[in-house]
């Protein structure tokens, strides 16, 4: 089922001449259940194409349609709190809470109505491999592995359809690699999310189902 | 939003080096806010007890100029000139009631005084003695109003006499007072009571005489004395002695005469001169009114409806207002130096707040990206960091307000010591003055005229007869409700204007760039 539709998509910086595009005339289609990597090197458009689908930039050009809504006319901080999940490169997590105060946090500003959140948070981090003891650490005492693990974990808190992974494994290695993708893939087999990894790795480019790779012009 | 104020909270335990120094600072500028707020109400509250001391009186005076520009214009001669001064209608006792009427005066009363005789005593004749109803006034003996026909002229505007038909004649000045504020001279001190007191009874035909005229006729307070009109000597009115004053006034150093200049004059009731002149035609008589208006700022007011009600071109509304201002200059200085500090104070605590905030907003803006990826609203992000200030604030200013209500007392006091000591001082010797009548401003039972002792009124207020006086014994320089509230106010505000900087911030970053610039 298609949740996510980018239509003809172009992005230019504001101050770039005006034909200078970093992406031109995308045209993507992403299906829950899948998992999909975008390839490309640098300069391509990865992360800005990332930053469109995240709802962190606004579509100039083109259309962006999640679930039948073209997102320039939605409310892009609801989105990011409700329907995707962004796990990124340096995880990104708030040092000064524990990995379930950052998990009940992003409960908190979805706004959903979870009963027991810090129950909700203790289960979404077993889903990742991570006990309750180590949830209740500070993420900065947490390795590199258990903080994207935590980084997951968050991005599930409210239950999105799509998880947008940026380089998720960048700073990993193969074996945390391995294991993070797996939770990955497995999201998507298994709870019908539509997994989108941007990756350099072609370990993880080949553990996935769909590649779209993006071309510098 | 209950996670807002928790994300805060943690946010206020995290960074507890950075939160002290700024609550340090809040607490520094509160404590500075208190004192300087509460020695303002306190001056402020001083002022209007001078205020209520020195009621706004006006008075009916002769407009000079255009005294003189009428008598030039109908006279030549000098004895013209006398005769045109002495054609000038007098105010009346009518006109007098009239203007006391006004919904601006609070109350009035006016001084009567009439020329008698007398077969029963023998007046001081070693000089004659000078017409003065008060030491603050002129004493003007046949002169003309501006200086020329002699007599002195009157240095202040609280009181001044309106004489008629060229002054009283007689061996005795019969003074008669239609309540205890026309009594200027026992009020101020020029008069004293040394044996009994003055009569609380207007109506009644009781007086007080001065000692030295008691000592020259052997009277005593409670003898009986008779005096007659100078124009019938068989119009004899008696009046009995309740007191007997000593006058200290500066018209007593006159070195002519061997007298006081109010020896011969004999003090009572102005209903008692009403009678008296009533029964004689012509006798020669003064009348000195004086209004006491319900604020300084009806002084406009109440001289347009005098002037509509039909005063003489003649006369003009005079009033003490300088003599209340000079009196609080000094206070005022004080209240305005207290304002301009607070302002100083607020200036430069605002401005170092809204720095400690622009670094507090850099230092945590990766924490503001984070929050802005997972979805969190910028007014959101923007409510929870202005909310963690305002928690600092209240906490910061309650400390600075404890702290400021212990110092400023001490600091308010000292600062208006010398004005507390001569107002407490000045209230005893009005008590003194009119021989201990004082005395009974707690012993009165009627309701409705009960005055409340108020530590800032020393209003001296008449009502049946009896003499209450409250008096400034300290100032309230406290951090009571009203500073606090202006505290809160004032911590609001800075709160609000050191918050803008975050404010800005928050809604110009790019939680995108910031991420990435972490990256």
């Amino acid at each position: 089922m298609k949740i996510l539709e980018l239509k003809d998509v172009c992005y230019r910086y504001e101050d770039s001449e005006k034909d200078d595009y970093v992406l031109k005339n995308i045209n993507y289609n992403f299906d829950l259940g899948k998992t999909y990597a975008i390839k490309g090197k640098s300069g391509s458009g990865k992360t800005t194409l990332l930053s469109l689908i995240s709802g962190l930039e606004k579509c100039k050009e083109g259309k962006i349609i999640y679930d039948g809504k073209d997102l320039a006319k939605s409310d892009l901080d609801k989105y990011r709190s409700n329907s995707i999940g962004i796990v990124f490169q340096s995880y990104n997590l708030l040092p000064h809470l524990t990995a379930i105060e950052n998990i009940v946090l992003s409960m908190d500003i979805s706004k959903l109505k979870i009963k027991d959140k810090n129950k909700e948070a203790i289960r979404l981090l077993a889903k990742v491999g991570l006990s309750e003891k180590e949830g209740k650490r500070r993420v900065l005492k947490l390795s590199g592995g258990e903080q994207q693990r935590v980084a997951i974990a968050r991005s599930l808190s409210y239950n999105p359809d799509i998880i947008l992974a940026d380089e998720p494994t960048g700073n990993l290695d193969e074996q945390t690699e391995n294991d993070i993708i797996k939770i990955l893939t497995d999201l998507a087999k298994n709870e019908n999310k539509c997994i989108i990894i941007v990756t350099h790795s072609v370990n993880v480019a080949n553990k996935v189902d769909i590649i779209y790779e993006l071309v510098k012009r | 939003m209950k996670y807002i104020f928790k994300n805060a909270f943690k946010s206020i335990t995290r960074n507890k080096g950075r939160n002290i120094l700024m609550g340090i600072i809040i607490m520094v500028i509160a404590c500075a806010c208190a004192v300087t707020l509460s020695i303002r109400n306190a001056a402020n509250k001083l002022v209007e007890a001078y205020e209520n001391k020195y009621n706004v009186e006006a008075s009916l005076t002769y407009n000079r100029e255009k005294l003189m520009e009428n008598i030039a214009a109908d006279a030549d001669s000098a004895e013209e000139k006398i005769e045109a001064f002495n054609d000038i209608e007098a105010i009346t006792i009518d006109e007098i009631n009239t203007y006391g009427d006004s919904d601006y005066v609070d109350y009035y009363y006016y001084t009567y005084n009439v020329g008698m005789n007398s077969d029963d005593i023998d007046a001081a004749t070693e000089q004659i003695a000078k017409v003065t109803t008060s030491t603050k006034t002129t004493t003007n003996q046949g002169g003309f109003p501006g200086g020329f026909g002699g007599g002195s002229q009157s240095t202040t505007t609280r009181k001044t006499e309106i004489i008629q038909n060229m002054g009283t004649s007689g061996d005795f000045t019969l003074v008669g007072y239609s309540s205890y504020e026309g009594m200027t001279d026992f009020v101020d001190g020029s008069y004293t009571i040394t044996d009994g007191e003055v009569s609380d009874d207007f109506t009644s035909n009781d007086c007080v005489i001065n000692s030295e005229l008691a000592e020259l006729n052997d009277l005593a307070v409670g003898d009986t004395i008779t005096i007659q009109s100078v124009n019938d000597d068989d119009l004899t009115y008696d009046l009995v002695i309740t007191g007997i004053f000593t006058d200290s006034s500066e018209a007593t150093n006159d070195m002519t005469s061997m007298y006081s200049s109010s020896v011969n004059k004999i003090i009572t009731n102005s209903t008692f001169v009403e009678k008296v002149v009533a029964d004689d035609d012509d006798a020669k008589t003064t009348i000195t009114p004086t209004f006491v208006l319900t604020s300084k700022d009806v002084v406009d007011k109440f001289t347009t409806e005098v002037t509509t009600e039909g005063l003489d071109e003649n006369y003009e509304v005079t009033t003490n207002l300088d003599t209340i201002e000079s009196e609080t200059e000094s206070i005022t200085n004080v209240s305005s130096f207290a304002t301009t500090f607070l302002i100083v104070t607020l200036a430069i605590g605002g401005v170092v707040l809204l720095i400690l905030n622009m670094i507090n907003v850099r230092e945590r803006k990766y924490e503001i990206g984070v929050l802005r990826t997972i979805g969190m609203k910028k007014s959101t992000v923007t409510l929870q960091f202005v909310f963690e200030l305002l928690s600092i604030s209240v906490i910061a200013l309650l400390l600075g307000a404890a702290i400021g209500a212990v110092s400023s007392v001490k600091i308010a006091n000292k600062m208006l010591a010398s004005e507390i000591t001569s107002a407490s001082e000045e209230q005893e010797k009005i008590r003194e003055n009119f021989g201990g009548l004082g005395k009974t401003s707690e012993s009165t039972t009627d309701e409705d005229t009960t005055t409340e002792t108020d530590t800032t009124d020393n209003k001296v207020d008449v009502a049946n007869g009896v003499v209450k006086i409250s008096e400034v014994t300290s100032i309230d320089a406290v951090v009571d409700f009203k500073v606090l509230m202006e505290l809160m106010a004032i911590g609001l505000g800075l709160t609000l204007f050191s918050s803008l900087s975050a404010m800005i911030s928050i809604a110009k970053f790019s939680p995108l760039a910031i991420l990435k610039e972490r990256s």
